[in-house]
């Protein structure tokens, strides 16, 4: 937990403090008249057209922090609203929504994202309400599944028996009690969510105005054979350091709300 | 002449359970009881697991639909009044319940303010804080500041009991339905919070509805007792006759199977037992359901289901025995 | 030492290590079982009383540090024994079943198989077609009408008490010394606890077996115990005969349990309301080790009692952990 919160901490930091620590743009061209190594003016060297891999990293935290942070909302809240009065209600309406959210588990997601991407236009929003809507379905059924637990709990039964209406039993009895869960699988969606924004970006798909790793990563395919390692060593140590660090921080979650797995 | 509260006529319950992949079966789980409860009495029903008293309970708080049957509170038909229109509000302020588990029953996110604030936020009436306070000190949480922002984690067992019991009051009901309300419990808090119940009772005129598998407990405070045996009262009647005449075989075996607190008397007399273990509700055996383990069966016994019979004053029991004039 | 000694506890203590702080679960407990005796040790939970039993097993967590003067179980100090032996002793020649034993049967073996593997475990070289023969043997001797429809259960399928027959059957199936009760009956009905108590008393009979059963329910031991030790936080505080601690109370705590006791079963928690109102319940973190433990609860406390009080020997019967005496 502390070394992930820690790791994360330094990755925010740089994220956020990207325009004090270099003055170049990340996107422009032409800094350098072409295939950089790594020097004092350009820290992570730079790519064929000139761009500076270090501003341009640096400045890649913010939108994969970004689609991150947001996408994960987002899934969280469209999965509270599907789980929730599926398990709640159960019958037909539970019924009727698992069976929509088997149909979006059993599409290949990542195909389907990138051909959505393609009919919509890839702007950064399009791609966080995009990855949302096709994230949304594992996320729901930890919801429904702890729902169904919890409404038999007797404090559910009570607060019926004083007389409280079924939103207010949802969302202020059952709702508190449903999130430690969720807040580990949004944890682990969000390294996803990261994941698969490169994973657009690199196939071309991204925010062609926003900086990416991804993209830098689809430059590094050519620039590696020119000997140009740190366009792929870079953006790559990135991804992987925050990727992983979310995820021992959703490991760490998981710990802290089941604390009888301390040793 | 006492009002009655609560009025319940041949009332049925039946789950529909997968036996297998094609198979179904019906769970019977409640079938065919009365009860007659009066403003003021302390309506005890016993019996033990699956024996439907619990599936009663839901259906006597609504959150389960009877299969069959009527249940009237103050001579309304219950479904009526929480179908749209009735008069829902009025009849949750008026019945109100304490469960068994005190570490299930309080929401583990709230403290006890927040869980004794929302029964009056349910029904839109002023909070002020002496009132909570005052509730706190009625169920004897003394100093009432002190619990007011704890979490049930930090509560023991006892003391989680007794802010059910307060929040179960804060709407000064008429009823109160208590399913297993000191099972979890010690036996030194067992007996306070039957003090601490019979004293509210006392105190605000309350009727009583008490669901328990604890039979000598009822002791102190039934004054009618209904006895449950696989989805049906086998006898019903004043507390101090079920407890010194029953005439049940199952009630009679149910008192014997009580552990004396006293060796002496424990072991001198044999343990008694009552063999065999409850039926199946799935499939009840034919005519009466506790013929297989009763020791007075005749021949009659597994053909015809006995029916209520009347043996003294506001005492029935469902037995063959009884019925040789 | 005494020949039909067969466990002998002396000044066992164990300390729970967490992660912040640490618990001392079982204080300078020092108690002895006789061959064919049965021995209750009665106390609230948290009283440290399974922990007792769980160390005398050793099968205490790994952040259970124990220690202790001597275990000697059969004349072999077990507290110096290496595992090896230890998992020798444990199933052999002393077993346990607990207060829910479908959660210790393995769901998706069948009962028959889970009778013969332990069966195997202590006597590798019988067939299966003897071991089946000896389930449906040892099956009978829990008094299960059917053995040979049980064996092909599994143990979703059966009810607690039959669960509990199986988990016994298991229990004696290497002939044990000396059978670990824990709560065995909690979680049963009534009558079903009768039935089990009056196995548990046939079984001790047949075999000369030793039990220590441990439960929070005083009334149960008056069946079975010849013995009972009284535990409150972590200690001893009154060991006497079953019937000297029924008839002759003297620790302020007994005293509060065999009221208690007494008043539900007789049905007069009303009548003995002051005296019952005297117990409080157990304060959070109190002090262990320094005062009486049971200070602050205690009516009759004086100044000496904030120094630990010792076990001392009171009317050449019983011993009591009281200054007060």
């Amino acid at each position: 937990m502390a070394i992930s919160i820690t790791l994360l901490s330094i990755i925010v930091f740089l994220g956020l403090t990207a325009g004090v620590l270099t003055d170049k743009e990340p996107l422009r061209t032409g800094y350098a008249p072409g295939l950089t190594e790594p020097s004092s003016q350009f820290p992570m060297g730079t790519d064929q057209l000139g761009r500076d891999i270090f501003s341009w990293t640096l400045y890649g935290i913010r939108t994969a922090l970004f689609v991150g942070i947001v996408s994960t909302g987002l899934t969280v809240i469209i999965s509270i609203l599907i789980g929730l009065p599926a398990g709640y209600f159960g019958g037909k309406l539970d019924q009727l929504l698992m069976r929509v959210t088997d149909f979006f588990l059993s599409i290949p997601r990542f195909i389907l994202i990138i051909f959505a991407v393609i009919i919509f236009g890839p702007t950064l929003t399009n791609i966080i309400l995009i990855l949302s809507i096709f994230s949304w379905p594992t996320i729901a059924r930890i919801v429904r599944a702890e729902v169904l637990s919890i409404k038999e709990r007797e404090y559910v039964q009570a607060a019926k028996v004083l007389g409280s209406g079924n939103l207010d039993i949802m969302f202020n009895e059952i709702l508190p009690n449903v999130m430690p869960p969720v807040l580990v699988a949004a944890a682990l969606q969000m390294s996803d969510a990261i994941l698969v924004e490169a994973g657009l970006s690199f196939l071309g798909l991204g925010d062609p105005n926003t900086a990416s790793w991804g993209r830098i990563l689809a430059i590094a395919r050519q620039a590696i054979y020119v000997g140009g390692w740190w366009t792929l060593l870079f953006p790559s140590l990135f991804i992987t350091a925050t990727v992983l660090s979310v995820n021992l921080l959703a490991d760490g979650l998981n710990d802290l709300f089941n604390p009888k797995s301390v040793r | 002449m006492r009002q009655t509260i609560f009025s319940i006529q041949d009332l049925k319950k039946y789950y529909l359970v997968k036996t297998g992949l094609f198979k179904k079966a019906y769970i019977k789980a409640v079938d065919g009881v009365n009860f007659l409860i009066k403003e003021g009495e302390t309506y005890c029903v016993v019996g033990e697991s699956g024996s439907g008293k619990t599936t009663v309970t839901k259906m006597l708080l609504g959150l389960e639909q009877p299969t069959e049957g009527k249940i009237e509170f103050l001579g309304k038909d219950l479904t009526k009044i929480l179908s749209n229109g009735g008069n829902a509000k009025d009849f949750r302020k008026n019945v109100q319940a304490v469960f068994q588990d005190p570490f299930s029953s309080l929401n583990p996110r709230k403290t006890v303010k927040d869980i004794l604030e929302k029964p009056f936020k349910v029904h839109n009436a002023k909070i002020e804080m002496d009132t909570i306070e005052r509730l706190l000190e009625e169920v004897g949480l003394i100093p009432p500041k002190e619990f007011l922002n704890r979490y049930s984690h930090q509560l023991s067992g006892g003391q989680r009991q007794r802010v059910c019991i307060a929040r179960a009051l804060a709407l000064k009901p008429k009823v109160v339905i208590l399913d297993e309300p000191t099972a979890a419990l010690d036996v030194t808090i067992k007996a306070q919070i039957l003090n601490l119940l019979i004293d509210l009772k006392e105190k605000y005129n309350l009727t009583y509805i008490i669901i328990s598998h604890e039979l000598p407990l009822l002791k102190s405070i039934a004054d009618k007792i209904s006895v449950m045996y696989a989805g049906k009262v086998v006898e019903e009647g004043p507390a101090e006759r079920i407890f010194n005449e029953p005439k049940h075989p199952y009630t009679l075996g149910l008192l014997e199977s009580i552990p004396p607190p006293d060796p002496k008397s424990a072991k001198t007399k044999t343990l008694p037992t009552l063999e065999g273990e409850p039926p199946s509700p799935v499939n009840p055996p034919k005519g009466c359901r506790f013929h297989p383990r009763c020791q007075y069966r005749f021949d009659l016994c597994d053909k015809i289901e006995p029916d209520r019979i009347e043996i003294g004053s506001e005492h029935y029991v469902l037995c063959h025995l009884f019925n040789r004039k | 030492m005494e020949n039909n000694l067969l466990l002998k506890v002396e000044e066992l203590n164990v300390e729970y290590l967490l992660t912040d702080y640490k618990v001392d679960a079982v204080k300078n407990v020092s108690f002895y079982v006789r061959k064919g005796e049965c021995v209750a040790l009665v106390g609230e939970s948290g009283s440290g009383k399974s922990t007792v039993a769980m160390a005398i097993m050793g099968l205490l967590p790994p952040y259970a540090k124990i220690s202790a003067k001597e275990i000697l179980f059969d004349g072999k100090d077990i507290l110096k024994a290496d595992e090896k032996f230890m998992s020798e002793i444990r199933g052999r020649d002393v077993t346990v079943i607990f207060q829910d034993p479908i959660s210790y049967l393995n769901p998706i073996i069948s009962v028959g198989e889970q009778i013969s593997e332990a069966l195997k475990a202590h006597n590798p070289k019988i067939s299966d077609k003897e071991a089946q023969a000896q389930a449906i043997e040892l099956l009978k001797k829990v008094r299960i009408a059917d053995p040979e429809r049980v064996l092909k259960m599994y143990p979703f399928q059966l009810s607690g008490g039959m669960a509990q027959r199986v988990f016994i059957a298991m229990a004696i199936s290497a002939n044990p010394k000396l059978l670990i009760a824990d709560e065995p009956t909690t979680a049963l009905d009534l009558t079903i606890q009768a039935q089990i108590l009056k196995l548990l008393n046939n079984l001790r009979k047949e075999y000369n077996l030793s039990i220590i059963l441990i439960t929070h329910d005083l009334s149960l031991t008056s069946y079975l115990a010849d013995r009972i030790y009284v535990m409150y936080n972590g200690q001893i505080v009154e060991e006497d005969a079953a019937e000297g601690i029924f008839t002759n109370p003297v620790h302020p705590y007994t005293k509060m349990l065999i009221t208690s006791s007494q008043a539900i079963y007789q049905g007069e928690v009303k009548k003995l309301k002051d005296k019952i109102a005297s117990l409080t319940e157990k304060e959070e973190n109190s002090k262990v080790g320094q005062r009486c433990n049971f200070l602050g609860k205690c009516k009759n406390s004086a100044q000496e009692c904030e120094k630990e009080p010792p076990l001392i020997e009171y009317d050449g019967l019983k011993k009591v952990r009281c200054w007060k005496l």
